[in-house]
């Protein structure tokens, strides 16, 4: 968590508030992206952030070209409209208008600039000469396309966005404008997740099979349940980029830290238990993200059992947390004990909510579920697969009384027997974000798969979110979160436990590598576009 | 012989249909399905999960759902995966050819590994060798596959960097393989041994014959019979066996196709690969009784 406080440094010299409110509606959406990692962000007021070429670093002479990267990940699909959750590997093939950088702040990628006047209207003007792999130049005609298609498409990613997007006007080869229904001003961090593909892509009418887009690397082969081969894209429109000329993606389950240490592939995340394992000379390194995702203990509030229901209970368990050895168990110096869900001294987190479950306190657990008049409660608490952690909490409850009942079952038989709310307690975490506006409407009325935070369904958060989603004004949307936030802790929908960073282990004949806030494997300032192959 | 066949088939034809009604049900029975698992991901609404199970006819009534279901099959019809969108015949044509290798390898290792180990064995019992050799043997069944797989992951791989922790056949086959050997020499020692009190062994040695010749002409063709059908048996072990194999060691074969699509309720692949593994292994112990039936007459009389 290390990288915190240097990104509110960040913040502070970078850009500064007020150039970013001086430059309109933009500096507020470009807020988005710092949701997660304590950062803020730059905004986008031009294109100037997102350079066209290899860095400086990677000077000509300095560039090693040539050879094969290795990376792991499981690809639901070769359609990138189609796929359901966060990929990584989309990135290697296609770009995106705008990006997450580095340090968490949403940026113009494929965009030379980017007009918001207010949080319903935003004209993207994409830069020219932007190629696609077919040779073909990009134009805002295909943008508009592309939003149709998966306006068009049941379950696309980005679905929710196209949907509101009520009208698009194409008002030359390279812009584009996108009036929405309603105000929402997460639209440009979430836009970096835009995979724009060329409609001639084979399958464009129904599942495309071979993605044509513009991106570092070009679709070579997906050999299904096995691997993707990716070959390097020589008309990049970043000049220089790709280095490595080919990638490939290897369809890994499970612990991946074996392929790692093998050679079989070049990084792959390593859990705590798993660091352990690696040894100092075994030429690997580690790289923490930037971005966090977060730890929690729900209670069911869509049919809330009695006496779950009552505050004083819900108080009561939240005393018997000792978030601290939690978080030791499942983290140690990658997580830290939090109490909001933005990411301790990020830019949607405040310093003045007070934690009052900070530390364990048995003995006012205790009085209140005696006030409560609550004896020998037995909380069901479903559990996904992997039960170390919700084993800690339940001997954590034990000890004031209550006597978790854990049912252990698989993550798609647990999901399914959240949504049907026959339960009290549920104990998980939630990933990365590319903008906080994705974790706040998790627990709306209406909010895609609200069964983790037990499907709270309260009029008072969900107007403040939709308000804050109307801020153009980073400040204002911030405190609407705040407000939002305030509604979770006073009715206790949920306890946040730790937030953590996940940790990449790399090998060393990878350079340049740097992990960044998103999952991408191919972002704006690090990652596949920009590795190299030592000797 | 071809009457014995025919009788066969039904028995053949009614563990096919009982496999294919066993499965749907338990699939269906397992909860959560692809509208859940979008609806998880938060790639769609609550309100467009119904209309996803009614795309996928998953809101019909099961016994509807399963003629629908066979009449595809019958038809050579596996329908899309739901997760891939590909043809569920794509996704077999990249696996099964790869659990084949795997299997035809493990298969070959188990003979090459277990036939002379087993007959050696049987033919000097009570020896050194035959005490190594059954004490290697029952090492090899009594170690967990799953353990032994991911011991030799850790120690070739990780540790000696000799071969790819995955993706590779090579230490899959080996693994797969030492079951089959295992049990190969437990059978061949004492089918070996039990021939080698044999009368007409006796003869043969009366007649000058060398024991090597009475071994390799007489005494191991005719334990061989016991052998084909535990061989048979083993065929249907493999297929289990590669299911926990293949997702040890990354290998893209059937088994970890249908671990995934487990995992992703992806009814029309699991449904297939449960169903070709079954015809598989039916096939496959048909076969072994056709060969029983060929070299012993008795078995063939009604």
């Amino acid at each position: 968590m290390s990288g915190e406080h240097s990104d509110r440094t960040y913040w502070s010299k970078s850009i500064g508030r007020r150039a970013i409110l001086r430059g309109g509606a933009l500096g507020g959406i470009g807020l988005t992206g710092a949701a997660l990692i304590g950062c803020s962000g730059g905004g986008i007021t031009d294109a100037k952030p997102a350079s066209t070429t290899a860095p400086a670093a990677a000077s000509a002479a300095a560039v090693r070209r040539g050879g094969k990267l290795m990376l792991s990940d499981i690809p639901q699909t070769q359609d990138f409209h189609r796929h359901s959750g966060t990929m990584p590997s989309p990135s290697l093939v296609a770009d995106t208008p705008t990006a997450i950088d580095g340090k968490g702040a949403t940026q113009n990628f494929m965009l030379e600039r980017l007009e918001a006047p207010d949080a319903s209207t935003y004209t993207l003007t994409f830069r020219p000469g932007i190629k696609f792999h077919n040779g073909r130049e990009m134009t805002a005609e295909d943008v508009k396309k592309n939003i149709e298609r998966i306006k068009a498409t049941k379950g696309a990613w980005l679905k929710s966005i196209a949907d509101i997007t009520s009208n698009m006007t194409v008002s030359g080869a390279n812009t584009i404008t996108l009036k929405l229904s309603q105000p929402y001003s997460p639209m440009t961090a979430l836009i970096s997740e835009l995979w724009l593909m060329a409609p001639e892509s084979p399958g464009w009418d129904s599942t495309i099979t071979t993605p044509i887009a513009t991106g570092p690397f070009m679709w070579k082969q997906w050999i299904p349940n096995d691997k993707i081969i990716l070959e390097r894209f020589p008309d990049y429109w970043r000049k220089g980029q790709p280095y490595v000329d080919t990638v490939e993606i290897k369809n890994l389950k499970g612990d991946t830290t074996p392929a790692l240490l093998a050679g079989d592939i070049h990084l792959a995340t390593v859990g705590r238990d798993q660091r352990k394992l690696i040894q100092p000379n075994s030429g690997i390194t580690f790289q923490q993200e930037k971005a966090t995702s977060w730890q929690f203990l729900s209670f069911n509030n869509r049919k809330p059992r009695a006496p779950y229901n009552d505050i004083r209970v819900r108080q009561a368990i939240g005393y018997a947390l000792d978030k601290a050895a939690l978080n030791e168990l499942a983290n140690g110096d990658t997580g830290t004990v939090a109490d909001q869900m933005a990411a301790p001294k990020s830019f949607y987190w405040s310093d003045k909510i007070v934690d009052p479950f900070a530390k364990p306190d048995l003995a006012k657990a205790k009085q209140l579920l005696d006030a409560a008049g609550a004896k020998n409660l037995r909380p069901v608490v479903p559990v996904n697969t992997t039960p170390k952690e919700p084993e800690a909490v339940a001997a954590q409850l034990k000890q004031i009384g209550v006597t978790a009942d854990l049912q252990v079952a698989d993550d798609i038989t647990t999901e399914t027997r959240l949504q049907a709310y026959e339960w009290d307690l549920y104990y998980a975490g939630s990933g990365t974000r590319s903008d906080i506006a994705l974790r706040y409407v998790r627990m709306m009325s209406d909010g895609p798969n609200p069964g983790l935070w037990g499907g709270p369904q309260d009029a008072d958060y969900d107007r403040l979110v939709k308000e804050a989603w109307a801020s153009v004004d980073p400040e204002q949307r911030r405190q609407k979160y705040l407000d939002a936030w305030k509604v979770v802790t006073d009715k206790l929908f949920t306890i946040v436990v730790y937030h953590k960073a996940n940790t990449t282990g790399i090998r060393k004949e990878i350079g340049g590598w740097e992990t960044g806030a998103v999952a991408n494997f191919a972002r704006i300032d690090g990652g596949a576009a920009f590795a190299q192959l030592n000797g | 012989m071809l009457q014995y066949t025919v009788k066969r088939l039904p028995q053949l034809l009614l563990t096919l249909i009982l496999a294919s009604m066993f499965t749907f049900a338990m699939l269906r029975l397992v909860p959560g399905d692809i509208a859940d698992v979008l609806a998880v991901q938060g790639a769609v609404s609550e309100a467009d999960k119904a209309q996803i199970r009614q795309e996928q006819g998953l809101d019909a009534p099961l016994a509807i759902q399963y003629v629908q279901w066979v009449s595809r099959l019958v038809r050579g019809d596996f329908g899309h995966s739901y997760w891939t969108h590909l043809p569920v015949e794509a996704l077999f044509a990249h696996a099964a050819p790869k659990t084949l290798e795997l299997a035809v390898l493990a298969m070959a290792i188990g003979l090459v590994v277990g036939l002379p180990l087993g007959t050696l064995a049987g033919a000097f019992r009570g020896s050194l060798f035959d005490h190594a050799a059954t004490f290697l043997a029952m090492s090899m069944i009594a170690v967990p596959t799953f353990a032994l797989g991911l011991l030799a992951l850790l120690v070739f791989s990780v540790r000696l960097q000799w071969l790819p922790a995955t993706g590779s056949v090579v230490l899959a086959s080996l693994v797969l393989g030492t079951d089959i050997a295992g049990t190969l020499v437990r059978t061949l020692r004492s089918d070996v041994r039990a021939e080698l009190l044999a009368d007409y062994v006796r003869t043969a040695h009366a007649k000058g014959l060398s024991p090597l010749t009475v071994l390799r002409r007489h005494v191991l063709p005719n334990s061989l019979g016991p052998t084909v059908t535990v061989m048979g048996l083993a065929a249907g072990h493999l297929l289990g066996g590669a299911v926990l194999i293949e997702t040890i060691f990354n290998w893209p074969g059937l088994g970890s196709l249908m671990i995934d699509a487990i995992r992703n309720r992806d009814y029309p692949v699991v449904e297939a690969v449960v169903m070709v593994m079954t015809a598989a292994f039916v096939v496959v112990n048909f076969a072994v009784d056709l060969l029983y039936g060929m070299t012993d007459p008795r078995v063939r009389t009604p």
